[in-house]
């Protein structure tokens, strides 16, 4: 696969307007930074050229030493790994990444020795007092559910003789889930994701048996238990959106309404077979409909109640924060996925795909980590170097850049254009929910 | 076009924009992340504020015995001393929290604690966390110093699975605890929210409160020799260069080379007579502390110990300084001369350095000042002998970067040294304990325009050339050149203080008697050396071909072993034994 050459020829953006009811504003894309600016600064800036642009920023001293360069990080110590313990799955998802959970191997079960090396692995990385994760994916995980239990067990005891604090998270199809399971997930405080594409028929349209028969209330029954009992664990709805399943403001309200701890939508960017990818059109509706969703979390918020759309409630975070990036996610940096037999991939998604091959999880092939981090930057990617989203981003998804290419960035810009807006409006109207100063007034 | 340089006023909204926003028109260090934080008491912040409100509702100093003790002032006054109890708004400590242990704090403050806390001088007695106590008390119950209390503070650890219990006793005018003591439980504060700002607990200007104020009063006073109170305490008075002679000398010699108070409020030429011994002795002399916030300016620049008016002339007296005719000369020149001069040099000075006298051990009843000197004196010495051994690392570099392949490290000492007036006279190379005659002779040697000093003059003026040497070479040529002012200066120094000890009877009181020892008497102190000079000819030789990690490996080896040749050099001169660098059978 041949990278294409970044076109330097096209102008970079390092802010980026955007106007709500309270003025207008400016997303600095150099850390992240949101400033208000008087009226019409956007339309100025619109008429000048690069030298002046960049006076613009000296006057505003926001030209210091860049947050972000260019040297990849390297060397990272490994943080946190997901282990594919079942490479095969008892539902038959028309758009599936891992191609009916096998990633388009031979159905198998990870050993216990593959999963005690990786839990071994992230210990020997870490220091006293750092925190390490151990997320169980598949396939379906809860088919291999004796090896999740005694990886778990392992990992609390080695964790705990060498002071690490471990955080465990499991993605399931919630077909297998049993009253115990709560339990278990309760005692360690796992943060449970479901996987759920919509209401009742929506859902089973897209995630049926291999049968043919649909899945939806038979997860939610099996679901309900572990929705009771979470105190520590948290069991969220993750939603990926396709033509087929479009209704995103009520399916966040009747998951809320269920009492899952968050609901997130993905949009189905790559399948393997290519089935129920949004295209253009799917992208600005999904980005209405998305938008819809914000107004109601927008709403929520501004009225003191707790309302937990995943993607939003991170946005608002990290805009808060200023989080810059310049890689999407730690996938290959200190995050893998472990396949069943021990190899070490860049992430869970890409188990098995020799593109991002990182050696096994006894030996991690350090020499094409450090060369996935250098090609991955966000600043060897093109267009993103130029864009003014590049580093609330950071490239999009390895998996779908790689093998889709970028159809979603107006999408992405779009989202987190509304995001923007929509975190002055917060930060105006509640402080508090970032943590800053006190709830309104009554009076007001 | 609009005017887009003009400034605009922008608002930072999110903690990114906060942290990075620059007000315009303050400077760079005006952001935490651009300072300088220490404890001495700090330049932008003193970190020991962080600490004084380590425990919720509570605030606390940390406070020093006092270096000038008042008889009627309170006694042990010094620890983690309480300042104010303030749990109104204390973010730990929310009026509608849950949490027991809050509950608990705030109805003490509010109630009978809080009262009793109000009364006297309360302290912190210990601190326990993790089923571990440090009690801040000596053996015999002297309470510790503020600075050993915070400490101990800073190491405690916060975390709500980390519970922390704190006692304060009451001191009363004697110093003595006159109360049952305080015990409370709680958590230790985090000095950043989680989203990484300071904790809303401290008040504005608290982490800076307690800052020296380079420009005025600490300016006179300040004793940490950091760089905005760093000031030379004597000075040499200005010479008008129209007043030198040939040689560089003054026509004024003594007043040209007599030590100035800097600080001096006669700034006219009546004021102009030498500083005394000590501090306290120049103390009635100085500009005051009211007189220092307007002065401040008027106080002159000095330049390599010697103040300067309005404009600063590099070595005035080196003018007919010729470059030589080509490289080559210079590069023979560095080689066959200076290099290996530096060598004898620095060898001469440390042999000169094992003959001083140990301080620890000399008459302090009938020399009581000389354990001090004797102090200054052989750091003095040790510092001039590690000059000359940087000097001959930097002529060995000039040599690998003018002769490339053709480099062959130069760590021979030279055979005889050139001093004196005008072009010098020849001396063979000695090495004797330093004796008024030795600190004469060391003066000379590093007088500013004598013979060294025009030799590295007429390197800098070749290598002033800039289309024919990098600027770097030119860079150290200067160095070299520039630091023998410094040692001239610290010989001066050393000659003043020194020479009271010698009555003219036997050997003068700071030395101790050492004669060069045989070889066998130094073969230890023999091998070191010759481990060293291998070590840096390795060093040098891989320098010059860029390999710096594994040069840096000799290196470090060699600052081991001469370490240890320190040691075993003070061994051999506590018993009468010199370490015989070359065979003085030649003098």
């Amino acid at each position: 696969m041949t990278r294409p050459e970044p076109d330097l020829r096209a102008p970079r953006r390092d802010v980026h307007f955007f106007d709500t009811e309270h003025g207008q504003h400016m997303l600095a894309v150099d850390g992240s930074r949101v400033f208000d600016v008087p009226p019409g600064t956007a339309e100025a800036h619109a008429g000048w050229d690069d030298a002046a642009r960049a006076g613009f920023l000296d006057g505003l001293g926001l030209r210091d030493a860049p947050f972000i360069d260019d040297a990849p990080p390297q060397d990272m110590p490994v943080r946190s790994l997901s282990l594919a313990v079942a490479q095969k799955c008892n539902l038959a998802c028309t758009y599936c990444y891992a191609s009916g959970g096998e990633f388009g191997g031979p159905a198998r079960n990870m050993s216990w020795e593959v999963a005690r090396a990786s839990v071994d692995r992230l210990v020997s990385e870490a220091e006293p007092g750092d925190r390490i994760s151990l997320a169980f994916l598949g396939g379906e995980p809860l088919i291999n559910r004796d090896l999740i239990r005694r990886a778990t067990d392992y990992a609390v005891r080695q964790a705990r003789a060498k002071d690490l604090r471990v955080g465990f998270s499991i993605t399931t199809n919630g077909t297998l889930l049993r009253p115990d399971d709560a339990e278990f997930f309760e005692a360690h405080g796992f943060a449970v994701t479901i996987s759920l594409d919509g209401i009742g028929a929506a859902h089973d349209r897209l995630r049926p048996y291999r049968g043919g028969r649909g899945s939806f209330d038979a997860i939610l029954s099996r679901v309900a238990p572990l929705l009771e009992a979470q105190r520590r664990m948290q069991v969220g709805a993750r939603v990926t959106v396709t033509p087929r399943n479009m209704d995103l403001p009520e399916t966040l309200d009747r998951f809320v309404a269920m009492g899952f701890h968050s609901v997130g939508f993905s949009p189905m960017l790559a399948a393997p077979n290519g089935k129920h990818e949004l295209d253009r059109a799917g992208l600005d509706d999904m980005l209405a409909q998305m938008r819809l969703c914000g107004a109601a979390f927008e709403a929520a918020v501004v009225a003191g109640r707790r309302y937990p759309f995943s993607n939003m409630a991170s946005a608002m975070h990290e805009i808060h924060r200023g989080t810059h990036r310049p890689y999407p996610c730690g996938a290959g940096a200190g995050y893998f996925g472990v396949s069943a037999d021990g190899g070490l991939f860049a992430c869970h998604r890409f188990v098995g795909d020799e593109a991002a091959a990182m050696g096994d999880v006894t030996s991690p092939d350090s020499a094409r980590r450090n060369g996935w981090l250098a090609e991955r930057h966000v600043h060897t990617q093109s267009p993103c170097n130029s864009c003014w989203a590049r580093y609330l981003c950071g490239g999009g998804c390895h998996h779908e850049v790689i093998h889709r290419g970028r159809p979603a960035c107006d999408y992405i810009r779009g989202w987190l254009h509304y995001c923007l807006q929509a975190y002055v409006r917060l930060i105006e109207a509640r402080p508090d929910f970032f943590g800053e100063g006190g709830p309104p007034s009554r009076a007001e | 076009m609009p005017e887009p340089m003009n400034p605009i006023r922008v608002k930072p909204r999110n903690l990114t924009a906060r942290a990075a926003y620059r007000v315009p028109g303050n400077p760079d260090n005006t952001r935490l992340d651009g300072s300088v934080g220490n404890c001495f008491p700090g330049l932008e912040m003193d970190v020991r504020d962080l600490d004084r409100r380590f425990f919720p509702g509570l605030v606390f100093n940390a406070v020093r015995v006092p270096l000038s003790p008042v008889a009627e002032a309170p006694k042990n006054t010094q620890g983690f001393h309480l300042v104010f109890v303030d749990y109104m708004y204390d973010p730990m400590l929310p009026d509608d929290s849950p949490d027991d242990w809050v509950q608990t704090l705030l109805s003490a403050y509010r109630g009978e604690v809080g009262a009793k806390l109000g009364e006297g001088r309360w302290f912190l007695s210990w601190v326990e966390q993790g089923g571990r106590r440090i009690d801040f008390h000596d053996k015999d119950r002297t309470p510790y110093d503020g600075m050993l209390v915070w400490r101990f503070v800073r190491s405690l650890e916060s975390g709500s699975d980390n519970p922390v219990s704190v006692a304060l006793v009451r001191r009363d005018h004697e110093g003595a605890v006159d109360a049952e003591p305080v015990v409370l439980h709680g958590y230790r504060r985090r000095y950043r929210t989680e989203a990484g700002v300071f904790d809303d607990a401290y008040d504005p200007g608290e982490l800076t409160q307690s800052l020296c104020n380079p420009w005025s009063h600490d300016f006179r006073d300040c004793g940490c020799h950091y760089w905005p109170s760093n000031h030379p305490d004597v000075v040499m008075a200005e010479v008008p260069h129209d007043q030198a002679l040939p040689t560089g000398q003054s026509y004024k010699p003594v007043a040209a080379e007599t030590h100035l108070d800097w600080l001096r409020a006669d700034k006219s030429p009546s004021g102009n007579v030498a500083a005394l011994n000590t501090v306290e002795q120049n103390r009635p002399f100085q500009i005051d502390h009211y007189q220092v916030n307007r002065m401040w300016s008027e106080l002159p620049i000095v330049v390599e110990g010697r103040e300067t008016g309005e404009v600063y002339q590099a070595d005035p007296e080196l003018q007919d300084v010729e470059p030589y005719a080509d490289v080559q000369e210079m590069v023979a020149d560095l080689k066959k001369r200076l290099a290996p001069m530096e060598m004898t040099l620095s060898l001469q000075y440390l042999y000169a350095y094992f003959s001083l006298a140990d301080p620890e051990t000399v008459d302090a009843a009938r020399w009581p000042t000389l354990k001090d000197d004797l102090i200054f004196a052989r750091r003095a010495l040790l510092e001039v002998a590690i000059g000359e051994m940087t000097h001959m690392r930097w002529a060995n570099q000039l040599l690998w970067e003018l002769q490339g392949d053709a480099y062959e490290p130069v760590l021979t000492p030279a055979e005889i040294l050139r001093f004196g007036p005008g072009y010098g006279r020849v001396h063979p190379r000695s090495l004797r304990p330093l004796t008024a005659e030795a600190i004469d002779d060391f003066i000379e040697i590093e007088r500013p325009g004598g013979y060294i000093d025009r030799a590295y003059a007429q390197c800098v003026a070749t290598l002033e050339n800039k289309a024919l040497f990098a600027r770097r070479l030119y860079a150290l040529a200067v160095r070299i050149d520039s630091d023998g002012d410094e040692h001239y200066l610290r010989f001066r120094q050393m000659k003043e203080v020194l020479a009271k000890y010698d009555t003219g009877q036997g050997l003068p009181a700071y030395l101790r008697p050492v004669k060069p020892g045989t070889k066998a008497q130094a073969k230890q102190a023999l091998a070191l050396f010759n481990s060293v000079t291998d070590g840096l000819r390795q060093a040098y030789a891989l320098e010059a071909c860029d390999k710096f990690a594994q040069a840096q490996e000799h290196i470090a080896r060699v600052r081991d072993t001469m370490q240890d040749l320190r040691v075993t050099g003070d061994e051999l001169a506590a018993k009468g034994i010199g370490i015989p660098f070359w065979p003085e059978a030649e003098t």
